[in-house]
């Protein structure tokens, strides 16, 4: 055995709880890798499988490639029925329709809720518990379908979670993992059903299902009289469908109602596929397979299909089923027909098996799996490198007179920093193989699980897996040995004849490497925020995160040292003095030692510092969308039909309504007539073709001391805009609008109204708004009636609008309550309560308990149910004006972030609506720090390590100060104390990285995220961070526990003799 | 200060564990020092000299027999008052200094009144006892910069600092030159004299012994005899004194 190896060993074999500890964080690094890689290898494992079996019966389909004009030339039906490899040609409509239930008692909409009926808040707690399904979007647009409670329908059958009414994931939804992650949005008709939506209809005349026949009949395309449907049996167990059963659907303005003559398989759903692609090279999005066959679909003969959207309608889809003999040459038979197809018009394209893998491959589930696969990588190295470091620089600090006899007897310098090298990797090699071991036993142990996405088969360790495991552990042990090797190397054999001595760094060298750490640190928020006008988004990116990112992160390590000792002189005395110890004792502690405090803290902060980042970004991302002080307190919407002039007095005058505080909306969503948002170059959240106007009283609005509209003008002065609102075509624009379109106050911009097509109207801006949250107000309450999504709310004079876009009725009101009317209200509701109390008190019932005190969720209810109250009054007015249903996005028929009152009034609150977005946006945030929290508690095993190794090299001094008077107590708070400045030393450099990544990562998402735009201020959600930051401290003082008592235990003479042997 | 001799250790015995065989490292020995009085403690290595120094100090505990300072049985304190009692009577000075390297010497100097959270209101006597020891210029230094001799007056200067009934100097010169040796030695001494302190120095040098005013001579754990060092007229006949006993003079159990 050389030389080295038995260095090597004999150190380990000499501390075998360090190496037990070491090993124990590697192999859980390693596993935390092994379970995210192996739920990739499983998801992608999974939907490959199920790629043939999207396709059902056929081969082959065609779609069309524009999003903006999906529609399918037909002639291309007839010439590939002429192919003689071909069996079946089918034409396809696909159309996004609302299916209904009318079996079940709720209409699917939330009820009025406020005092205890089935609320938006309960809504939303079936949302958040829900678990998300394969593609489960995690936006705040609201891409998944909302998963309700379980509920059970009047003939007491279960509806699975996410039976609702409203259209599921919506067109040009998407492909983002999170705010900023960069969605591509698709135009309408070419998005998606996800779980939870409402079923597409699909019309064909072909007379076989696509899918096997589970149940009942498929539909006969010659008598579409009978109104027959069939449904995916998915589907209908979702929605509390049986063969048998009436279906209403609702097409635009009008319902049909169909019978649910057979039920089908249903293919694997798309939501985990790529969606609208751009492919290289292309300055326009294609559809790609999201156009293609739906997963969840209700299927009706193609002329019915026609009747239902009026012959609109058109063929956007043809389903292609070869002969036998012509299966095996799939490939031949595509070849032959691209060329054809690629000169058709509308522009299309033929996808088979290949291009669903692809799809899945390149799809948002496997995109997301993958990036946590590579982010787990990622982390796990970091925590491997830090860990390992820590240990390494222990060693070396123990051995300075080891290594000095060493090289005086001879060993060259290479064979000293070997015997580091070797420590390292044997660590690594414990950890890599540990790490698989454990994970894989992991995965089995859940796999048993018969939901588990292990299950099945998905249970192995892919080669993938145990690479990337391997690249973690040994590229972390190599890194981590290169500087206390390089230490071990610098030992002087004359060393061997002096004391060890105590390594605190120089202040000099303290001070160079904290200066250049904050230099290279400076140079993310200068990239972001100073040269970034200059650097084309995509280049900015590129720089941002191959530059920025790295200094960042090289910088925050080389002001670790000035930290520990900037923050041991600060917090040290703090806290001695909060543990009742003399500060002097505990001056030196973690500088003594710095390059083991470094790596500890480093480790550390790997997860800390990530954790922060992606609270203070999500929090700050966050911040735009919340409602602002300025909305109103309730916006009212008539869904159906709509209000003549001459009801607007009874609705401004109703009970609760406060005086001179009601008015009408004159609302439309007109289309830009140039793209001056630049939405074609990059779409995002403000980069819109389309504006929602609003109409409304400029005076009430905007005038007077308490205006309706409490909105801060940026530019002008709102006595000035209301003057020209009301001459005419003038307009009141969001800043974040202006900035985006580079227009300035007094420009105009020309937008085409919806039912007017020929017609353009060009308004100028005479003030700009800041406006929070504007976006969600809009998207439930209904005030986006022809687009999913807008550039910008833009305010304008009642009756102008009116004039411009044709609207002859009233459909929007925005009113505040009057506060003693919500007084009174929330007095009802205590008394209410406390009558219920008492009443359950008087009849014995266990658990009555007195009332809770008031909370500001109590004021928001009884706000709310004033609001509801005041909806349930319109009722009668709603009645008299029932009409056809009016144009809205999906989200303004689902049943939360606003309340529906009937089959017509829908009631929206700030409140009601800001509840939702936290709840979706914590819950979305949270889910991105699992990760980030997993290193954090494997990394706090290094705590462990390095309190016991100081512990272990400071025995002889614990003995001293013993033999001097410190008591067992002392001496167990003063080793507390140690772990707890590590914690504390690691928050404070995890909260600076945490502030300036999240401020960099805000800054960078402005120009490449979907959700850039809006100027998001820094936000600290201090509570959240608190969170991370007492289990951060709380595990440094768990790692410091034991040591502290063993320590403290120990006689004083056993600590003199012990640490004098150890020296 | 109460009437009590300082010290008084009644039938000591303290065994250790060294595998599975027990080692009796002191047996049986009594003896008392009066107010005032420099005793000396010799014995060769191994002879249970040390391990009655650390016994008497409260840094472990006997097995059989007790000890009195000031009166107070060590063995009825917990470790608590043990502690306590360490930190306010008992000085304690080691052969390899044991200054806590992260301390400057006068931080060192002060770490018995630091443990004890009273160190304000000391700074002036900190001071004049560095100043009296010859350590003025080297108060703010760590004991990595200080020589052998001086790192052993911070030493003594923390010893005696919290004013304690007795000092307990654990072959207090052993890690220094002669020349340095002996000049703590004259310091334990003038210590003694002029402050009256009670001072008890564990050695196997007989240069050290001699400063003391009675010698007890440990062999095996055992008190094998003392005397006073006035009898000799110098320190060669002391150690030929010494090494008289030691070396003729049987244990009980090789007579037996």
């Amino acid at each position: 055995m050389s030389v080295v190896w038995k260095l090597t060993l004999a150190y380990a074999v000499r501390h075998p709880l360090r190496l037990l500890l070491t090993s124990l964080a590697m192999v859980a690094s390693a596993c935390m890798v092994v379970w995210v890689v192996s739920g990739y290898d499983a998801l992608a494992s999974q939907f490959a499988g199920q790629a043939a079996k999207y396709l059902g019966r056929y081969d082959l389909f065609v779609v069309p490639e524009d999003p903006a004009d999906a529609s399918l030339d037909t002639s291309l039906v007839e010439h590939m029925q002429q192919d003689p490899a071909v069996a079946e040609v089918t034409p396809v409509i696909q159309v996004d329709v609302r299916l209904l239930n009318p079996n079940i008692e709720s209409d699917g909409f939330g009820g009025p809720s406020g005092l205890g009926g089935p609320s938006g808040r309960d809504g939303l707690a079936g949302f958040t518990k829900e678990p998300r399904g394969p593609g489960g979007g995690e936006r705040p647009s609201g891409d998944d379908g909302p998963a309700r409670p379980q509920a059970a329908d009047s003939a007491g059958r279960k509806i699975k979670p996410g039976a609702w009414s409203g259209p599921g994931r919506g067109p040009g939804s998407g492909a983002g993992s999170g705010p900023g992650a960069g969605g591509r949005g698709g135009a309408r008709g070419s998005g998606f059903r996800g779980f939870g939506g409402s079923p597409r209809l699909v019309g064909t005349d072909a007379s076989e299902p696509p899918h096997a026949l589970v149940e009942g009949v498929w539909i006969d395309p010659t008598h579409p009289e009978l109104r027959a449907a069939v449904l995916g049996k998915n589907t209908a167990e979702r929605m509390g469908f049986r063969v048998g059963d009436d279906a209403l659907l609702i097409v635009g303005t009008k319902e049909f109602r169909l019978k649910i003559a057979g039920l089908i398989e249903e293919g694997p759903p798309q939501a985990g596929m790529g969606r609208t692609m751009r492919p290289p090279g292309s300055d326009k999005p294609r559809t790609g397979i999201a156009a293609g066959p739906a997963a969840s679909a209700i299927y009706v003969p193609m002329s019915l299909a026609l009747h239902f959207t009026r012959g609109n309608a058109k063929v956007n889809l043809i389903n292609i089923r070869l002969k036998p003999e012509a299966k095996t040459q799939i490939a031949q038979f595509r070849a032959a027909w691209e060329p054809r197809i690629a000169r058709t018009q509308p522009l299309a394209s033929i996808l088979g098996v290949d291009d669903i893998k692809t799809g899945i491959e390149e799809g948002m589930m496997a995109t997301r799996t993958r990036q946590e696969a590579w982010g787990a990588t990622g982390l796990a190295l970091l925590a491997a490198l830090f860990i390992i470091f820590s240990t390494l620089s222990m060693g070396v600090n123990e051995r300075v007179r080891q290594f000095a006899i060493l090289r005086a007897v001879g060993l060259t310098r290479a064979q000293v920093a070997l015997v580091i090298a070797m420590e390292g990797l044997l660590l690594a090699l414990i950890g890599w193989g540990g790490g698989l071991l454990a994970g894989r036993g992991l995965i089995a142990v859940v796999a048993r699980s018969p939901s588990s996405l292990f299950q099945g088969g998905g249970a192995t360790l892919g080669t993938w897996c145990i690479v990337l495991t391997g690249l973690s552990a040994m590229g972390g042990a190599l890194a981590a040995s290169v500087l206390p090797a390089w230490r071990a190397t610098r030992v002087q054999p004359l060393e061997a004849m002096s004391p060890n001595r105590p390594t605190r760094p120089g202040l000099g060298w303290t001070t160079v490497l904290g200066a250049i750490g904050l230099a290279l640190i400076a140079v993310n928020p200068i990239l972001v925020y100073v040269a970034s006008e200059s650097i084309a988004g995509d280049a900015l990116y590129g720089i941002y995160t191959a530059v920025g990112c790295t200094t960042m992160a090289v910088g925050f390590l080389l002001l670790t040292p000035a930290t520990i000792l900037i923050g041991e002189a600060v917090i040290g005395p703090l806290l001695a003095r909060l543990l009742g110890l003399e500060p002097r004792l505990l001056r030196s502690q973690l500088g003594s030692n710095v390059w083991r405090t470094l790596g500890t803290t480093a480790a550390l902060t790997v997860g800390l510092g990530l954790f922060v980042a992606m609270q203070i970004w999500g929090y700050s991302m966050l911040e735009p969308f919340k409602p602002g002080a300025w909305v109103p307190d309730a916006l009212v919407t008539f869904q159906r039909g709509g209000l003549p002039d001459s009801e607007l007095a009874a609705v401004q005058t109703m009970a609760g309504v406060r005086p001179g505080q009601c008015i009408p909306l004159a609302v439309e969503q007109p289309k830009l007539v140039s793209d001056i948002t630049g939405s074609d170059e990059r779409v995002s959240v403000i980069r819109q073709k389309n504006v929602i106007m609003i109409g409304l009283d400029p005076q009430v609005a905007f005038g007077g001391p308490d205006p309706l509209v409490k909105a801060r003008f940026v530019e002008g002065t709102p006595d000035e805009a209301i003057a020209k609102l009301r001459e005419g075509r003038n307009c009141i624009a969001p800043d974040h609008f202006l900035r985006a379109t580079n227009l300035k106050l007094g420009d105009r911009f020309s937008m085409v109204p919806p039912d007017s097509p020929a017609r353009q109207v060009e308004y100028t801006i005479v003030a700009t708004v800041a406006l929070p949250g504007w976006h969600w107000m809009t998207k439930f309450s209904g005030l986006r009636r022809r687009e999913d999504r807008a550039a910008a709310m833009v305010f304008a004079d009642f009756a102008t609008v009116r004039r411009d876009f044709d609207l002859h009725q009233i459909n929007f009101f925005w009113m505040n309550v009057d506060e003693d009317f919500g007084r009174a209200h929330l007095a009802e509701v205590q008394q209410a309560a406390e009558e219920k109390r008492q009443t359950a008190a008087a009849a014995g019932a266990p658990g009555s308990r007195p009332p809770a005190p008031l909370t500001i969720q109590a004021v928001i209810d009884a706000k709310r149910a004033a609001v509801l109250k005041i909806g349930e009054a319109l009722q009668p007015i709603a009645e008299r004006n029932m009409g056809e249903e009016q144009p809205v996005n999906m989200q303004g028929r689902w049943s939360y972030g606003a309340t529906m009152v009937g089959s017509s009034v829908r009631v929206s609150t700030p409140d009601e609506v800001g509840v939702f977005i936290m709840a979706r946006a914590s819950g979305m945030i949270w889910a991105s720090c699992y990760l980030p929290l997993i290193t954090l508690v494997v990394t706090s095993l290094g705590v462990v390590n390095a309190v016991m190794a100081s512990v272990r090299a400071r025995r002889w001094e614990f003995g001293v100060l013993r033999s001097q008077g410190v008591t067992r107590s002392g001496l167990f708070r003063m080793i507390l104390a140690e772990g707890l400045l590590i914690g504390l030393i690691a928050c404070l450099l995890s909260l600076a990285f945490g502030v300036f990544s999240g401020w960099c990562g805000t800054g960078i998402s402005q120009y490449v995220s979907f959700f850039g735009g809006l100027a998001p201020p820094l936000v600290i959600p201090w509570p959240q961070l608190g969170f991370g930051f007492a289990l951060t401290l709380a595990l440094c003082l768990a790692a410091a526990l034991w040591p502290a008592i063993s320590t403290s235990r120990a006689e004083p003479l056993r600590l003199l003799q012990e640490g004098r042997a150890a020296l | 200060m109460n009437n009590a001799s300082p010290l008084c250790v009644e039938g000591l015995t303290k065994r250790f564990r060294q595998g599975t065989t027990t080692v009796e490292a002191v047996r049986d020995i009594s003896l008392t020092v009066r107010r005032g009085e420099f005793v000396s403690v010799m014995g060769a290595s191994g002879s249970g000299k040390s391990t009655l120094l650390h016994v008497i100090a409260g840094l472990t505990r006997p097995d059989d027999g007790r000890v009195l300072v000031d009166g107070e049985d060590l063995s009825t304190l917990s470790d608590r008052r043990l502690t306590l009692f360490r930190r306010r009577r008992i000085g304690l000075v080691f052969q390899a200094f044991n200054l806590i390297p992260t301390l400057s010497a006068r931080d060192n100097v002060l770490l018995p009144m630091l443990a004890d959270g009273r160190n304000g209101g000391v700074e002036q006597r900190v001071d004049e006892l560095l100043d009296r020891l010859g350590l003025m210029e080297r108060r703010t230094h760590r004991p990595d910069a200080l020589s052998g001799g001086e790192q052993q007056r911070v030493a003594i200067a923390r010893a005696i600092i919290g004013d304690p009934s007795i000092i307990l100097a654990d072959e207090p010169t052993g890690s220094l030159d002669s020349v340095t040796g002996q000049s703590i030695c004259r310091l334990l001494r003038q210590l003694c004299r002029e402050q009256g302190r009670t001072i008890v120095v564990v050695t196997h040098e007989p240069a050290v012994a001699v400063w003391g005013e009675r010698v007890i001579v440990l062999k095996d754990g055992r008190v094998l005899t003392e005397f006073s060092t006035e009898q000799f007229r110098d320190l060669h006949e002391l150690a030929a004194h010494y090494h008289e006993i030691v070396g003729l003079t049987p244990t009980p159990e090789a007579a037996a």
